[in-house]
Protein backbone atom coordinates (compact mmCIF):
# COMPACT_ATOMS: atom_id res chain seq x y z
CA UNK A 1 0.00 0.00 0.00
CA UNK A 2 1.89 3.03 -1.35
CA UNK A 3 1.90 6.43 -2.75
CA UNK A 4 5.46 6.10 -3.81
CA UNK A 5 5.97 4.24 -7.35
CA UNK A 6 4.43 0.45 -8.05
CA UNK A 7 6.09 -1.59 -10.23
CA UNK A 8 3.71 -2.64 -13.04
CA UNK A 9 4.19 -5.18 -15.86
CA UNK A 10 1.81 -5.04 -18.81
CA UNK A 11 1.11 -5.49 -22.83
CA UNK A 12 0.85 -2.54 -24.91
CA UNK A 13 0.25 -3.53 -28.80
CA UNK A 14 1.72 -6.89 -28.04
CA UNK A 15 4.82 -5.46 -26.51
CA UNK A 16 6.08 -6.07 -22.77
CA UNK A 17 6.33 -2.95 -21.19
CA UNK A 18 8.04 -2.68 -17.72
CA UNK A 19 7.40 0.72 -15.38
CA UNK A 20 7.51 2.03 -12.06
CA UNK A 21 4.65 4.27 -12.01
CA UNK A 22 2.80 6.46 -9.69
CA UNK A 23 -0.64 5.33 -8.27
CA UNK A 24 -2.33 8.79 -9.89
CA UNK A 25 -1.13 8.49 -13.40
CA UNK A 26 -4.03 8.09 -16.11
CA UNK A 27 -3.57 5.31 -18.15
CA UNK A 28 -3.58 7.73 -21.28
CA UNK A 29 -1.13 9.59 -20.15
CA UNK A 30 1.63 6.23 -18.84
CA UNK A 31 0.92 5.53 -22.70
CA UNK A 32 2.24 9.08 -24.24
CA UNK A 33 4.54 10.30 -21.90
CA UNK A 34 6.07 7.18 -20.57
CA UNK A 35 5.39 4.23 -23.41
CA UNK A 36 6.01 6.95 -25.47
CA UNK A 37 3.09 6.28 -27.78
CA UNK A 38 0.61 9.28 -28.70
CA UNK A 39 -1.69 8.08 -30.65
CA UNK A 40 -3.72 7.98 -27.70
CA UNK A 41 -5.65 11.91 -27.08
CA UNK A 42 -7.11 13.10 -24.18
CA UNK A 43 -9.35 16.02 -24.56
CA UNK A 44 -11.95 16.20 -21.37
CA UNK A 45 -10.31 13.43 -19.21
CA UNK A 46 -13.94 13.10 -17.61
CA UNK A 47 -14.97 10.32 -19.52
CA UNK A 48 -17.29 12.42 -22.13
CA UNK A 49 -15.66 12.84 -25.14
CA UNK A 50 -13.78 9.78 -26.17
CA UNK A 51 -10.88 10.23 -27.91
CA UNK A 52 -9.12 8.56 -25.12
CA UNK A 53 -10.47 5.18 -25.65
CA UNK A 54 -8.62 2.25 -26.10
CA UNK A 55 -8.95 -1.40 -25.46
CA UNK A 56 -8.43 -3.08 -22.06
CA UNK A 57 -8.52 -7.00 -22.47
CA UNK A 58 -9.93 -6.76 -26.07
CA UNK A 59 -13.11 -4.13 -24.39
CA UNK A 60 -13.36 -0.75 -24.90
CA UNK A 61 -12.77 2.15 -21.66
CA UNK A 62 -11.64 5.11 -21.02
CA UNK A 63 -7.74 5.37 -20.89
CA UNK A 64 -8.64 8.62 -18.94
CA UNK A 65 -10.47 7.21 -16.56
CA UNK A 66 -8.44 3.99 -15.43
CA UNK A 67 -4.79 4.19 -13.40
CA UNK A 68 -2.05 2.56 -15.12
CA UNK A 69 -1.42 0.51 -11.93
CA UNK A 70 -4.89 -0.69 -12.62
CA UNK A 71 -3.89 -2.20 -15.87
CA UNK A 72 -1.18 -4.22 -14.30
CA UNK A 73 -1.07 -7.81 -16.08
CA UNK A 74 -3.99 -6.64 -18.65
CA UNK A 75 -3.27 -6.29 -22.66
CA UNK A 76 -3.63 -2.95 -24.04
CA UNK A 77 -4.21 -1.89 -27.03
CA UNK A 78 -4.27 1.44 -28.82
CA UNK A 79 -4.79 2.79 -32.32
CA UNK A 80 -1.17 2.21 -33.02
CA UNK A 81 -2.06 -1.84 -32.70
CA UNK A 82 -3.97 -1.36 -36.23
CA UNK A 83 -1.34 -0.80 -39.20
CA UNK A 84 0.98 -3.22 -39.49
CA UNK A 85 3.60 -3.80 -42.01
CA UNK A 86 3.15 -0.21 -43.45
CA UNK A 87 -0.15 -1.55 -44.10
CA UNK A 88 -3.59 0.18 -43.03
CA UNK A 89 -6.32 -1.93 -41.12
CA UNK A 90 -9.92 -2.56 -43.04
CA UNK A 91 -11.23 -0.23 -40.60
CA UNK A 92 -8.48 3.05 -41.32
CA UNK A 93 -8.88 2.18 -45.30
CA UNK A 94 -12.67 2.69 -45.17
CA UNK A 95 -12.36 5.90 -42.71
CA UNK A 96 -10.18 7.26 -45.24
CA UNK A 97 -12.56 5.81 -48.28
CA UNK A 98 -15.43 7.58 -46.35
CA UNK A 99 -13.47 11.04 -46.03
CA UNK A 100 -14.09 9.84 -41.79
CA UNK A 101 -12.04 12.05 -40.53
CA UNK A 102 -11.17 15.86 -40.98
CA UNK A 103 -8.41 17.59 -38.30
CA UNK A 104 -8.41 13.61 -36.86
CA UNK A 105 -8.16 14.26 -33.41
CA UNK A 106 -11.21 12.07 -32.66
CA UNK A 107 -10.20 9.28 -34.78
CA UNK A 108 -8.08 7.34 -32.60
CA UNK A 109 -11.02 6.48 -29.92
CA UNK A 110 -12.86 6.14 -32.71
CA UNK A 111 -11.48 3.34 -34.60
CA UNK A 112 -11.00 1.36 -31.21
CA UNK A 113 -14.28 2.34 -30.18
CA UNK A 114 -15.51 0.88 -33.38
CA UNK A 115 -13.30 -2.29 -32.91
CA UNK A 116 -15.05 -3.31 -29.44
CA UNK A 117 -18.43 -2.30 -31.31
CA UNK A 118 -18.07 -4.55 -34.53
CA UNK A 119 -16.42 -7.74 -32.02
CA UNK A 120 -18.51 -7.42 -29.10
CA UNK A 121 -21.78 -5.73 -29.86
CA UNK A 122 -22.32 -5.82 -33.88
CA UNK A 123 -24.38 -3.64 -35.07
CA UNK A 124 -27.95 -4.76 -37.21
CA UNK A 125 -28.72 -1.13 -38.74
CA UNK A 126 -27.56 2.30 -38.54
CA UNK A 127 -29.43 2.88 -35.69
CA UNK A 128 -26.96 0.47 -33.65
CA UNK A 129 -23.83 1.69 -35.41
CA UNK A 130 -25.19 5.43 -34.12
CA UNK A 131 -26.18 4.22 -30.28
CA UNK A 132 -22.55 2.35 -30.48
CA UNK A 133 -20.47 6.09 -31.03
CA UNK A 134 -22.74 7.77 -29.08
CA UNK A 135 -19.85 8.17 -26.12
CA UNK A 136 -17.51 9.84 -28.47
CA UNK A 137 -17.81 13.52 -29.94
CA UNK A 138 -16.43 14.51 -33.52
CA UNK A 139 -16.23 18.28 -33.88
CA UNK A 140 -15.80 18.17 -37.49
CA UNK A 141 -17.43 15.62 -39.43
CA UNK A 142 -20.96 15.70 -38.36
CA UNK A 143 -20.38 11.98 -38.13
CA UNK A 144 -22.41 11.28 -41.72
CA UNK A 145 -19.27 9.83 -43.01
CA UNK A 146 -17.96 7.84 -40.21
CA UNK A 147 -21.21 6.01 -39.94
CA UNK A 148 -21.13 5.55 -43.43
CA UNK A 149 -17.66 3.82 -42.74
CA UNK A 150 -18.72 1.49 -40.09
CA UNK A 151 -21.91 0.65 -42.14
CA UNK A 152 -19.41 -0.52 -45.06
CA UNK A 153 -17.34 -2.77 -42.15
CA UNK A 154 -20.23 -3.91 -40.63
CA UNK A 155 -21.25 -4.81 -43.78
CA UNK A 156 -24.64 -3.19 -43.82
CA UNK A 157 -26.61 -1.02 -46.75
CA UNK A 158 -28.06 2.19 -46.06
CA UNK A 159 -32.02 1.74 -45.37
CA UNK A 160 -32.40 4.52 -48.40
CA UNK A 161 -30.05 3.67 -50.41
CA UNK A 162 -28.63 7.00 -50.14
CA UNK A 163 -24.75 5.58 -49.42
CA UNK A 164 -21.83 7.78 -49.43
CA UNK B 1 -5.20 18.78 -14.06
CA UNK B 2 -4.46 15.58 -12.76
CA UNK B 3 -5.65 13.52 -9.99
CA UNK B 4 -3.79 14.39 -6.27
CA UNK B 5 -1.80 11.36 -4.37
CA UNK B 6 -3.61 9.10 -3.02
CA UNK B 7 -2.41 5.52 -1.48
CA UNK B 8 -3.21 2.75 -3.54
CA UNK B 9 -4.04 -0.96 -2.75
CA UNK B 10 -5.72 -3.77 -5.08
CA UNK B 11 -7.18 -6.39 -2.07
CA UNK B 12 -7.46 -10.03 -3.26
CA UNK B 13 -10.37 -10.71 -0.94
CA UNK B 14 -13.04 -9.04 1.01
CA UNK B 15 -11.65 -9.04 4.38
CA UNK B 16 -8.56 -7.37 3.21
CA UNK B 17 -10.71 -4.48 1.72
CA UNK B 18 -12.31 -4.14 4.55
CA UNK B 19 -9.10 -4.19 6.74
CA UNK B 20 -8.12 -1.46 4.39
CA UNK B 21 -10.96 0.64 4.46
CA UNK B 22 -10.85 0.13 8.23
CA UNK B 23 -7.27 1.32 8.93
CA UNK B 24 -6.98 4.08 6.64
CA UNK B 25 -5.37 7.36 8.82
CA UNK B 26 -8.14 9.69 6.85
CA UNK B 27 -10.84 9.64 3.85
CA UNK B 28 -10.80 5.74 2.62
CA UNK B 29 -12.56 4.94 -0.54
CA UNK B 30 -13.69 2.48 -2.86
CA UNK B 31 -12.61 2.56 -6.34
CA UNK B 32 -14.97 0.29 -8.49
CA UNK B 33 -15.62 1.52 -11.90
CA UNK B 34 -13.74 4.41 -11.64
CA UNK B 35 -16.69 5.89 -14.06
CA UNK B 36 -17.76 8.58 -11.39
CA UNK B 37 -15.00 8.49 -8.89
CA UNK B 38 -11.93 9.76 -11.64
CA UNK B 39 -13.78 12.59 -12.99
CA UNK B 40 -14.08 13.91 -9.85
CA UNK B 41 -10.37 13.08 -8.92
CA UNK B 42 -9.43 14.44 -11.95
CA UNK B 43 -10.42 18.08 -11.18
CA UNK B 44 -9.46 17.42 -7.66
CA UNK B 45 -12.97 18.00 -6.50
CA UNK B 46 -11.92 14.87 -3.68
CA UNK B 47 -8.56 14.20 -2.16
CA UNK B 48 -9.08 10.51 -0.77
CA UNK B 49 -6.38 9.40 1.38
CA UNK B 50 -6.86 6.17 0.20
CA UNK B 51 -8.27 4.13 -2.80
CA UNK B 52 -9.09 0.73 -2.03
CA UNK B 53 -9.21 -1.19 -5.17
CA UNK B 54 -11.83 -3.84 -5.81
CA UNK B 55 -11.31 -4.91 -9.06
CA UNK B 56 -9.18 -7.76 -8.08
CA UNK B 57 -12.26 -9.46 -6.47
CA UNK B 58 -13.47 -11.82 -9.51
CA UNK B 59 -15.70 -13.18 -7.23
CA UNK B 60 -18.22 -10.45 -6.52
CA UNK B 61 -18.78 -9.92 -10.47
CA UNK B 62 -22.06 -12.04 -10.51
CA UNK B 63 -25.75 -11.89 -10.90
CA UNK B 64 -27.38 -14.65 -9.62
CA UNK B 65 -30.68 -14.94 -8.95
CA UNK B 66 -33.43 -16.91 -6.41
CA UNK B 67 -37.01 -17.59 -6.30
CA UNK B 68 -37.88 -14.23 -6.17
CA UNK B 69 -34.73 -11.93 -6.40
CA UNK B 70 -31.87 -11.19 -8.23
CA UNK B 71 -28.61 -10.89 -6.83
CA UNK B 72 -26.27 -8.54 -7.99
CA UNK B 73 -22.64 -8.56 -6.24
CA UNK B 74 -20.10 -5.67 -6.42
CA UNK B 75 -18.15 -6.12 -9.26
CA UNK B 76 -21.25 -6.59 -11.77
CA UNK B 77 -20.69 -3.72 -14.49
CA UNK B 78 -23.42 -1.87 -16.60
CA UNK B 79 -22.29 -3.99 -19.51
CA UNK B 80 -23.61 -7.62 -17.57
CA UNK B 81 -27.19 -6.10 -17.70
CA UNK B 82 -26.82 -5.80 -21.74
CA UNK B 83 -28.56 -8.01 -24.12
CA UNK B 84 -28.71 -10.79 -21.34
CA UNK B 85 -31.58 -13.24 -22.07
CA UNK B 86 -32.00 -14.25 -18.31
CA UNK B 87 -32.48 -10.00 -17.37
CA UNK B 88 -34.89 -9.95 -20.22
CA UNK B 89 -36.99 -12.81 -19.18
CA UNK B 90 -37.29 -11.87 -15.82
CA UNK B 91 -36.42 -8.09 -15.15
CA UNK B 92 -36.70 -6.72 -18.38
CA UNK B 93 -36.87 -3.06 -17.05
CA UNK B 94 -33.36 -3.69 -16.04
CA UNK B 95 -32.35 -4.17 -19.51
CA UNK B 96 -34.76 -1.42 -20.71
CA UNK B 97 -32.68 0.86 -18.29
CA UNK B 98 -28.80 -0.04 -19.32
CA UNK B 99 -30.09 1.44 -22.80
CA UNK B 100 -29.83 4.58 -21.76
CA UNK B 101 -26.97 4.35 -19.61
CA UNK B 102 -23.51 6.47 -20.96
CA UNK B 103 -21.95 5.04 -23.88
CA UNK B 104 -20.44 1.08 -23.95
CA UNK B 105 -16.78 2.29 -22.83
CA UNK B 106 -18.23 3.84 -19.47
CA UNK B 107 -20.55 0.55 -19.41
CA UNK B 108 -17.68 -1.50 -19.68
CA UNK B 109 -16.16 -0.48 -16.67
CA UNK B 110 -19.18 1.04 -14.21
CA UNK B 111 -20.78 -0.92 -11.96
CA UNK B 112 -24.61 -0.99 -10.20
CA UNK B 113 -23.21 -0.78 -6.98
CA UNK B 114 -21.00 2.00 -7.36
CA UNK B 115 -23.85 4.01 -9.26
CA UNK B 116 -26.18 3.77 -6.24
CA UNK B 117 -22.75 4.61 -3.85
CA UNK B 118 -22.56 7.58 -5.89
CA UNK B 119 -26.42 8.32 -6.15
CA UNK B 120 -26.99 10.92 -8.61
CA UNK B 121 -30.37 12.10 -8.41
CA UNK B 122 -31.34 11.38 -11.78
CA UNK B 123 -29.28 7.57 -12.78
CA UNK B 124 -30.96 5.23 -13.94
CA UNK B 125 -29.69 2.15 -11.21
CA UNK B 126 -30.73 4.17 -8.11
CA UNK B 127 -34.61 4.82 -10.02
CA UNK B 128 -34.57 0.77 -10.19
CA UNK B 129 -33.38 0.29 -7.01
CA UNK B 130 -36.50 2.21 -5.54
CA UNK B 131 -38.74 0.72 -7.83
CA UNK B 132 -37.98 -2.63 -7.15
CA UNK B 133 -37.73 -2.08 -2.94
CA UNK B 134 -34.05 -3.12 -3.44
CA UNK B 135 -32.21 -4.77 -0.47
CA UNK B 136 -28.94 -3.54 0.33
CA UNK B 137 -25.93 -5.39 1.68
CA UNK B 138 -23.31 -3.07 3.47
CA UNK B 139 -20.01 -4.60 4.92
CA UNK B 140 -17.49 -3.16 6.47
CA UNK B 141 -14.68 -4.52 9.29
CA UNK B 142 -17.21 -4.27 12.24
CA UNK B 143 -20.20 -6.24 10.47
CA UNK B 144 -23.13 -6.92 7.92
CA UNK B 145 -25.97 -4.60 8.02
CA UNK B 146 -29.03 -4.41 5.62
CA UNK B 147 -30.77 -1.13 4.14
CA UNK B 148 -33.60 -0.74 1.64
CA UNK B 149 -33.03 1.58 -1.07
CA UNK B 150 -35.08 3.81 -0.26
CA UNK B 151 -33.30 4.29 3.40
CA UNK B 152 -29.64 4.69 1.84
CA UNK B 153 -30.17 6.90 -1.29
CA UNK B 154 -32.99 9.31 0.93
CA UNK B 155 -30.05 9.56 3.39
CA UNK B 156 -27.19 10.46 1.13
CA UNK B 157 -26.07 13.16 -0.93
CA UNK B 158 -24.12 12.61 -3.79
CA UNK B 159 -21.29 10.96 -3.89
CA UNK B 160 -23.20 8.28 -1.30
CA UNK B 161 -20.28 6.65 0.46
CA UNK B 162 -20.44 5.42 3.60
CA UNK B 163 -17.06 6.04 5.29
CA UNK B 164 -15.24 2.76 5.70
CA UNK B 165 -18.01 0.38 4.34
CA UNK B 166 -18.09 -1.29 1.06
CA UNK B 167 -21.67 -2.18 -0.38
CA UNK B 168 -21.64 -5.75 -0.79
CA UNK B 169 -24.06 -6.89 -2.55
CA UNK B 170 -27.78 -5.88 -3.46
CA UNK B 171 -30.94 -8.15 -3.78
CA UNK B 172 -33.85 -7.08 -6.05
CA UNK B 173 -37.14 -8.28 -5.50
CA UNK B 174 -38.47 -9.79 -9.45
CA UNK B 175 -42.20 -8.50 -9.90
CA UNK B 176 -44.68 -10.84 -9.21
CA UNK B 177 -45.33 -12.42 -13.40
CA UNK B 178 -48.09 -10.56 -15.25
CA UNK B 179 -46.89 -7.54 -13.71
CA UNK B 180 -46.90 -4.43 -16.16
CA UNK B 181 -43.73 -2.25 -16.32
CA UNK B 182 -42.66 0.56 -17.87
CA UNK B 183 -39.34 2.88 -17.71
CA UNK B 184 -38.71 6.33 -19.87
CA UNK B 185 -36.21 9.49 -19.19
CA UNK B 186 -36.31 12.53 -20.92
CA UNK B 187 -32.55 13.86 -22.00
CA UNK B 188 -30.73 15.85 -24.26
CA UNK B 189 -28.86 13.13 -26.04
CA UNK B 190 -28.89 9.70 -25.59
CA UNK B 191 -26.41 8.23 -23.15
CA UNK B 192 -26.81 11.65 -20.73
CA UNK B 193 -27.86 11.63 -17.49
CA UNK B 194 -31.76 12.14 -17.95
CA UNK B 195 -33.57 14.91 -16.99
CA UNK B 196 -36.38 13.68 -15.41
CA UNK B 197 -36.79 9.75 -15.57
CA UNK B 198 -39.92 7.70 -14.50
CA UNK B 199 -40.47 3.72 -13.59
CA UNK B 200 -43.85 2.22 -13.01
CA UNK B 201 -45.26 -1.43 -11.96
CA UNK B 202 -48.72 -2.06 -12.17
CA UNK B 203 -51.13 -5.25 -11.07
CA UNK B 204 -54.24 -5.63 -12.40
CA UNK B 205 -56.70 -8.09 -10.88
CA UNK B 206 -60.91 -8.47 -11.49
CA UNK B 207 -60.16 -5.20 -13.96
CA UNK B 208 -58.74 -2.98 -11.01
CA UNK B 209 -55.62 -2.28 -9.86
CA UNK B 210 -54.19 -4.46 -7.20
CA UNK B 211 -51.33 -2.74 -6.51
CA UNK B 212 -49.02 0.75 -8.68
CA UNK B 213 -45.42 1.62 -8.11
CA UNK B 214 -43.85 4.65 -9.20
CA UNK B 215 -40.47 5.99 -8.77
CA UNK B 216 -38.90 9.21 -10.29
CA UNK B 217 -35.51 10.42 -10.55
CA UNK B 218 -34.11 14.02 -11.25
CA UNK B 219 -36.95 15.95 -9.41
CA UNK B 220 -35.14 15.12 -5.49
CA UNK B 221 -31.67 15.00 -4.02
CA UNK B 222 -32.25 11.32 -4.98
CA UNK B 223 -34.49 9.45 -6.39
CA UNK B 224 -37.91 8.18 -4.35
CA UNK B 225 -41.54 6.90 -5.13
CA UNK B 226 -44.26 8.62 -5.01
CA UNK B 227 -46.17 6.36 -2.19
CA UNK B 228 -49.48 9.11 -1.81
CA UNK B 229 -50.25 8.77 -5.89
CA UNK B 230 -49.44 4.82 -5.33
CA UNK B 231 -52.69 4.63 -3.00
CA UNK B 232 -54.94 6.72 -4.83
CA UNK B 233 -54.13 4.09 -7.73
CA UNK B 234 -54.85 0.45 -5.75
CA UNK B 235 -58.84 -0.68 -6.53
CA UNK B 236 -59.08 1.78 -9.21
CA UNK B 237 -60.29 0.93 -12.63
CA UNK B 238 -57.41 1.43 -15.35
CA UNK B 239 -57.88 3.76 -17.90
CA UNK B 240 -56.15 6.81 -19.51
CA UNK B 241 -58.58 9.16 -17.22
CA UNK B 242 -56.90 7.32 -14.35
CA UNK B 243 -53.53 8.21 -15.21
CA UNK B 244 -53.89 11.75 -16.20
CA UNK B 245 -55.42 12.18 -12.43
CA UNK B 246 -52.86 10.45 -11.04
CA UNK B 247 -49.93 12.87 -12.86
CA UNK B 248 -51.95 15.81 -12.00
CA UNK B 249 -51.16 14.71 -8.60
CA UNK B 250 -47.47 14.94 -9.06
CA UNK B 251 -46.25 18.16 -9.59
CA UNK B 252 -47.49 19.44 -6.19
CA UNK B 253 -45.59 16.41 -4.41
CA UNK B 254 -42.22 17.51 -6.03
CA UNK B 255 -39.83 20.84 -4.92
CA UNK B 256 -37.61 19.85 -7.82
CA UNK B 257 -34.46 21.98 -8.30
CA UNK B 258 -33.37 24.64 -11.07
CA UNK B 259 -30.19 24.57 -12.41
CA UNK B 260 -28.67 24.87 -15.69
CA UNK B 261 -30.08 22.13 -17.56
CA UNK B 262 -33.60 22.91 -16.88
CA UNK B 263 -36.40 24.82 -14.41
CA UNK B 264 -37.97 23.65 -11.25
CA UNK B 265 -41.15 23.93 -13.64
CA UNK B 266 -40.21 22.35 -16.21
CA UNK B 267 -38.84 19.51 -14.09
CA UNK B 268 -42.49 19.18 -12.67
CA UNK B 269 -44.12 19.36 -16.12
CA UNK B 270 -41.74 16.89 -17.31
CA UNK B 271 -42.68 14.64 -14.32
CA UNK B 272 -46.61 14.47 -14.82
CA UNK B 273 -45.73 13.41 -18.17
CA UNK B 274 -43.56 10.57 -17.73
CA UNK B 275 -45.99 9.51 -14.84
CA UNK B 276 -48.74 9.28 -17.27
CA UNK B 277 -46.89 7.81 -19.93
CA UNK B 278 -45.33 4.81 -17.46
CA UNK B 279 -48.53 3.92 -16.37
CA UNK B 280 -49.92 4.06 -19.52
CA UNK B 281 -47.54 1.32 -21.19
CA UNK B 282 -47.13 -0.46 -17.46
CA UNK B 283 -50.73 -1.12 -18.08
CA UNK B 284 -50.65 -2.32 -21.80
CA UNK B 285 -47.91 -4.80 -20.55
CA UNK B 286 -49.95 -6.14 -17.62
CA UNK B 287 -51.61 -9.28 -18.11
CA UNK B 288 -55.31 -8.95 -16.25
CA UNK B 289 -56.26 -11.54 -13.66
CA UNK B 290 -59.80 -12.27 -12.71
CA UNK B 291 -61.37 -11.00 -15.42
C1 LIG C 1 -19.41 10.14 -19.69
C2 LIG C 1 -20.19 9.49 -18.60
C3 LIG C 1 -21.56 9.38 -18.75
C4 LIG C 1 -22.32 8.77 -17.74
N1 LIG C 1 -23.67 8.66 -17.92
C5 LIG C 1 -24.42 8.05 -16.98
C6 LIG C 1 -25.82 7.85 -17.15
O1 LIG C 1 -26.42 8.21 -18.19
N2 LIG C 1 -26.51 7.25 -16.15
C7 LIG C 1 -25.89 6.81 -15.01
O2 LIG C 1 -26.56 6.26 -14.15
N3 LIG C 1 -24.57 6.96 -14.82
C8 LIG C 1 -23.81 7.57 -15.77
N4 LIG C 1 -22.45 7.70 -15.56
C9 LIG C 1 -21.87 7.25 -14.28
C10 LIG C 1 -21.56 5.73 -14.31
O3 LIG C 1 -22.76 4.99 -14.36
C11 LIG C 1 -20.76 5.24 -13.09
O4 LIG C 1 -20.30 3.96 -13.45
C12 LIG C 1 -21.49 5.11 -11.76
O5 LIG C 1 -22.14 6.30 -11.42
C13 LIG C 1 -20.52 4.80 -10.62
O6 LIG C 1 -20.13 3.46 -10.64
P1 LIG C 1 -18.59 3.07 -10.62
O7 LIG C 1 -18.54 1.60 -10.44
O8 LIG C 1 -17.94 3.62 -11.82
O9 LIG C 1 -18.12 3.75 -9.27
P2 LIG C 1 -16.83 4.59 -8.88
O10 LIG C 1 -16.65 5.74 -9.78
O11 LIG C 1 -15.68 3.66 -8.71
O12 LIG C 1 -17.28 5.10 -7.44
C14 LIG C 1 -18.30 6.06 -7.26
C15 LIG C 1 -18.44 6.35 -5.76
O13 LIG C 1 -19.01 5.25 -5.06
C16 LIG C 1 -18.08 4.67 -4.14
N5 LIG C 1 -18.22 3.22 -4.29
C17 LIG C 1 -18.23 2.54 -5.48
N6 LIG C 1 -18.50 1.23 -5.27
C18 LIG C 1 -18.67 1.09 -3.92
C19 LIG C 1 -19.00 -0.02 -3.09
N7 LIG C 1 -19.23 -1.25 -3.60
N8 LIG C 1 -19.10 0.19 -1.75
C20 LIG C 1 -18.88 1.44 -1.22
N9 LIG C 1 -18.59 2.52 -1.97
C21 LIG C 1 -18.48 2.35 -3.30
C22 LIG C 1 -16.73 5.23 -4.52
O14 LIG C 1 -15.89 5.32 -3.39
C23 LIG C 1 -17.11 6.60 -5.08
O15 LIG C 1 -17.30 7.53 -4.06
C24 LIG C 1 -21.68 8.29 -16.56
C25 LIG C 1 -20.30 8.38 -16.43
C26 LIG C 1 -19.54 8.98 -17.44
C27 LIG C 1 -18.06 9.08 -17.27
S1 LIG D 1 -10.30 12.39 -22.47
FE1 LIG D 1 -11.12 10.52 -21.83
S2 LIG D 1 -13.17 10.70 -22.47
FE2 LIG D 1 -12.38 12.66 -22.95
S1 LIG E 1 -12.26 14.74 -37.19
FE1 LIG E 1 -11.94 16.52 -35.99
S2 LIG E 1 -12.93 15.97 -34.14
FE2 LIG E 1 -13.48 14.35 -35.42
Amino acid sequence: MTTTECEISLTVNGEAVREAVPPRLLLGDFLRERAGIAGTHFGCEQGVCGTCTVLLDGESIRSCLLFAVQADGCEVATVESLASDGQLHRLQTLFKKHHALQCGYCTPGMLMTALDLLANRPPASEADIRDGIRGNLCRCTGYQNIVAALMEAAGLEKADGAGA
Amino acid sequence: MKPPPFEYCRPDSIDEALEALADASEDARVLAGGQSLVPLLNVRQVRPARLVDINALVAERYLTYTDDALAIGCLARHVDFEDNPEINARLPILGEAVKELASPAVRNRGTFCGSLCHNDPAAEWPLMAVLLDARLHVQSASGVRQETAGGWLADRHSPAVAPRELLRRVEIGVPPPGAGWSFTEFNRRPGDVAIVSAAALLTIEGGRVASARLALGGVDRSARRLHQVERLLEGETPSEALWSAAAGEVPALLEPPTDLQATAGFRRHLAAQLTRRVFAEAEARATRKGT
